[in-house]
């Protein structure tokens, strides 16, 4: 009987441990987004509005300004109040950019791996469907949160901090409003996105299906309110949906379409983005798979 | 030895460029009409009929409404939205991947082996896609313009359609339709060839096309949806979805429609003409 | 000047950006089988998407048969190309792939299906050819490329890296149709990163590095060339010196550089065969353990390294 000498050595080293394991693919979409720097100026742009957020609380909290306006008739505070109004103002300023940049990223984040058969080569390692979702994923939330609730937390320390710790108390909304209102957000957006890159191999295809999902429901809506005269098509326009979410959160007044406001229950908005989410991780369960399927 | 093998002379022999023309439609028409996107042209072109289907099977006080004519109103707007969503995503969905989708699937170099004149091939694939996307619309925009005005039973449909104006209003939503495909179609295609990421040109097309209403009067003849609202047998109410203005003659819309879509087929020819083949990372 | 006799690359150049595809490549092909031989990245497909008009030149100009090629009406009455792509428009059965671009190419239907089925019979797809080309193996989709490549009779036949993919029987099949397709007088262009598929086919060879053009000519004028050149054997073992040492007495060992590590040594010697059997020898003798013989140079890169530095010898 033939001896064979082992020579093989099997890797022997540390490894990631599992639950960190999807970062490596957050580690290595990121880098490939950022070679883009159509991508990197865009990021920067996104940041302009909270640039100059803190440049108007700076100058609500500026003595020598404020004097001079107020030597000139102008009441700041009456002006530009830093409230729920603003912060809330800002959160769909943020989430529209935010949207954007999922435009940009999202697309190409799964349909390449699937156009290129590879798949098989992440789920036949130690690593699950899950995590390579929550890989995927966290490349859309870091992007959309260093854009929405982390530069509008910052800000909110920044008037607490300049206004007293009483104003942050009595503000303490806004905050948990970004926070919570960001985070709905950026999921419902970051796994229809992914859904949709899972399904629509090229990518300008997958970017045209999503602005067509956020802001095509209007027509949609519209169609519906002229044939029978009720707003309720709206619960399928996601954009008016996310605003009433966040108005709601912020506890301002609901959002206003054609001069009127539409003023629809609120839990209809949350089952709106619950049935996507749902729909999204149906859509994605069904497309990530190790194996190639050959029709 | 066959008639194809033996034309290889500098003039085109019109009946061979017919025979390549109708072999081109014949491959693309598949590939528009049973691809994946196709799906998505249908769900644009038929979900409206399901949506003005509930509303012709709910009752709604009749008082409201005087009869078909008043339906055909209702079309009016509801057509005025068919065309801005649904015709101008299906032109988007189905003219821009024209030729993006066969370098994605890595079978253009096929067509492009074939002894077929670059503009010939650009006109076979546009009037496939134009063919496949008419025949949806044409039967989508009739199937939802009897839905409307069925409500007010057969007699009165019938009536308002062969003794009334709605045949011909019908006629002439359907021409609409198949110029908006056509016109859409052909800035699709234009901007398929001349982009590598259509995205944005696309989006500023469609801001464009819906800003409209709120252009000065001379930026609005630079819009397909002025002439096509042109064409509309019944004027629209003003609205913030509708265009605002001096409509133009229906003869000028249709010749206008033909010249813009000649010169843009030729600009995509012309580039196309030119184009390296690379099947680099879509 | 273009000549209606001869596929003629002039002072031909194509960059891809910064990228150099092929450079200055001044090349005649006439009638019979020319092997286009490289590595892989050398430049073969670029040549020969050149060469079909799917590319366009940077500098230069490329006529097949007298016809530039940018005029795709004429050049592929005459030109048939099997390309690297291994890809198909989706749903199509091998005939109705063959049939629908014979149609494009403006046969009317009857001429269109009579080549079509002559085309299958040829690279032997006849009971497969009502199947979908997605249920095909990689050999069968690579004789349908084939057989739609030459079903309109091209005068000029280009194929990248034919063979790929095809079990023995079927390279046998294949190769003969092409043998029969040069005895007709065609011109048969033929790609390939493997050097024996190419001298078993061809009557000429090209030889591309790195974008170059580095040897042409008859293929028995290569071929002395190879037999004459040493190989590089790399030796992983322990006390490499004084291995190396003992082979150095042998005469065919052209020269041996030890490794940095002391861990091992390359070797080139004219004569492998004496090689292995010395090793073996000295191994044995002086009980040493060795880990690792590999051939060095058996890729093609190595064949046109030692070519290039020998045309620079002299």
């Amino acid at each position: 009987m033939a001896v064979y000498q082992r020579s093989f050595e099997p890797y022997a080293g540390p490894l990631t441990q599992p639950a960190w394991r999807f970062l490596v693919l957050v580690r290595y979409a990121l880098r490939d987004l950022f070679k883009s720097k159509l991508f990197t100026v865009f990021m920067t742009v996104c940041l302009i509005y909270p640039l100059l957020s803190v440049f108007a609380i700076y100058l609500r909290h500026n003595a020598d300004l404020l004097a001079n306006l107020a030597t000139a008739g102008i009441e700041i505070e009456e002006w530009m109040p830093i409230d729920e109004t603003f912060f809330g103002v800002f959160m769909r300023v943020q989430g529209m950019l935010a949207f954007f940049l999922v435009l940009f990223s999202g697309p190409r984040l799964v349909s390449r791996d699937i156009a290129n058969n590879g798949l098989p080569l992440y789920l036949c390692r130690p690593f699950s469907k899950t995590q390579y979702v929550a890989g995927k994923l966290g490349v859309l939330l870091i992007l959309s949160s260093a854009v929405t609730w982390i530069p509008g937390l910052l800000l909110w320390a920044l008037q607490t901090g300049l206004e007293g710790s009483a104003w942050g108390a009595a503000n303490l909304r806004s905050a948990v409003a970004l926070v919570i209102g960001s985070w709905v957000w950026m999921v419902v957006l970051g796994l229809f996105a992914l859904a949709i890159s899972a399904w629509v191999k090229w990518r300008p295809l997958a970017g045209f299906a999503l602005l067509l999902i956020f802001f095509g429901g209007v027509f949609f809506a519209r169609a519906v309110e002229i044939l029978f005269n009720t707003n309720w098509g709206y619960v399928l326009d996601l954009h008016h949906t996310i605003r009433r979410i966040w108005a709601d959160l912020f506890a301002t007044p609901a959002p206003f379409f054609f001069g009127r406001p539409l003023d629809l229950p609120i839990w209809s908005a949350w089952v709106t983005l619950a049935l996507l989410v749902a729909v999204s991780l149906y859509l994605l369960s069904r497309r990530i798979r190790a194996y190639e399927v050959i029709s | 030895m066959s008639e194809a093998a033996g034309s290889t002379g500098n003039t085109l022999d019109g009946r061979l460029a017919l025979r390549q023309l109708v072999g081109t439609m014949r491959l693309d028409l598949r590939r528009s009409m049973l691809s994946p996107r196709s799906l998505a042209v249908y769900f644009l072109a038929f979900a409206p009929l399901a949506l003005v289907g509930v509303w012709a099977l709910t009752p709604f006080p009749t008082d409201e409404f005087d009869g078909p004519q008043d339906g055909s109103m209702v079309f009016t707007v509801l057509f005025q939205l068919y065309i801005r969503v649904s015709v101008f995503f299906s032109g988007l969905f189905l003219f821009v991947s024209l030729y993006r989708s066969e370098i994605l699937e890595r079978s253009l170099h096929y067509y492009l082996l074939t002894p077929i004149r670059r503009e010939l091939l650009a006109l076979g694939k546009y009037a496939a896609a134009l063919i496949a996307a008419a025949a949806t619309f044409v039967v989508g925009t009739t199937a939802i313009y009897l839905t409307v005005l069925s409500p007010w039973g057969t007699a009165a449909m019938t009536n308002y359609l062969f003794s009334g104006p709605g045949l011909a209003n019908l006629i002439q939503y359907l021409i609409t339709v198949v110029l908006g495909c056509a016109g859409y179609g052909a800035l699709f295609l234009l901007i398929g060839v001349l982009f590598r990421n259509p995205v944005l040109p696309a989006a500023a097309l469609w801001v464009w096309e819906a800003a409209n209403p709120l252009l000065p009067s001379f930026l609005k003849h630079l819009s397909v949806i002025y002439y096509l609202q042109s064409l509309y047998p019944v004027p629209l109410a003003r609205g913030l979805f509708e265009v605002v203005g001096d409509p133009a003659p229906m003869w000028a819309s249709i010749v206008g429609a033909i010249v813009f879509i000649t010169f843009v087929l030729g600009v995509a020819s012309w580039r196309v003409r030119k184009m390296d083949l690379a099947y680099g990372g879509e | 000047m273009s000549d209606p006799g001869i596929i003629r690359f002039d002072q031909v150049s194509k960059f891809y950006g910064e990228v150099l595809g092929v450079n200055q490549v001044d090349l005649s092909i006439g009638p019979g089988i020319t092997g286009l031989v490289g590595p892989n990245g050398s430049g073969k497909s670029t040549l020969m998407n050149l060469m079909t008009g799917l590319l366009q030149p940077t500098e230069g100009r490329v006529t097949v048969l007298g016809v530039a090629t940018d005029r795709p009406e004429q050049l592929f009455r005459m030109v048939g190309y099997c390309a690297q792509y291994d890809a198909f428009p989706p749903g199509l059965t091998c005939y109705q792939f063959i049939y629908s671009y014979l149609r494009v190419h403006g046969y009317a239907d009857g001429d269109a299906e009579r080549l079509t089925w002559s085309s299958i019979d040829r690279v032997g797809l006849s009971d497969a050819g009502r199947r979908r080309l997605a249920g095909f193996s990689k050999g069968m989709r690579q004789r349908a490329r084939v057989a739609q490549a030459i079903a309109h009779e091209p005068q000029v036949l280009v194929l990248d890296e034919p063979l790929n993919g095809l079990d023995p029987m079927a390279r046998a099949e294949v190769t003969d149709i092409f043998k029969e397709m040069a005895a007709e007088g065609r011109f048969i262009l033929i790609s390939s990163h493997i050097l024996h598929e190419v001298d078993v086919l061809a009557d000429r060879v090209a030889l591309l590095d790195s974008g170059y053009v580095v040897a042409e000519g008859e293929i028995d004028e290569v071929r002395v060339e190879m037999e004459a050149r040493p190989i590089q054997v790399l030796v992983r073992c322990e006390r490499a010196k004084e291995v190396a040492s003992a082979l150095l007495l042998q005469d065919h060992l052209v020269e041996v550089l030890i490794n940095d590590d002391g861990g091992g040594f390359l070797a080139r010697t004219k004569n492998s065969g004496h090689f292995y059997e010395q090793l073996q020898d000295i191994v044995l003798r002086e009980q040493v353990k060795v880990r690792k013989v590999k051939v060095a140079d058996s890729d093609v890169r190595a064949v046109y390294q030692y070519l290039i530095e020998d045309e620079g010898k002299a």
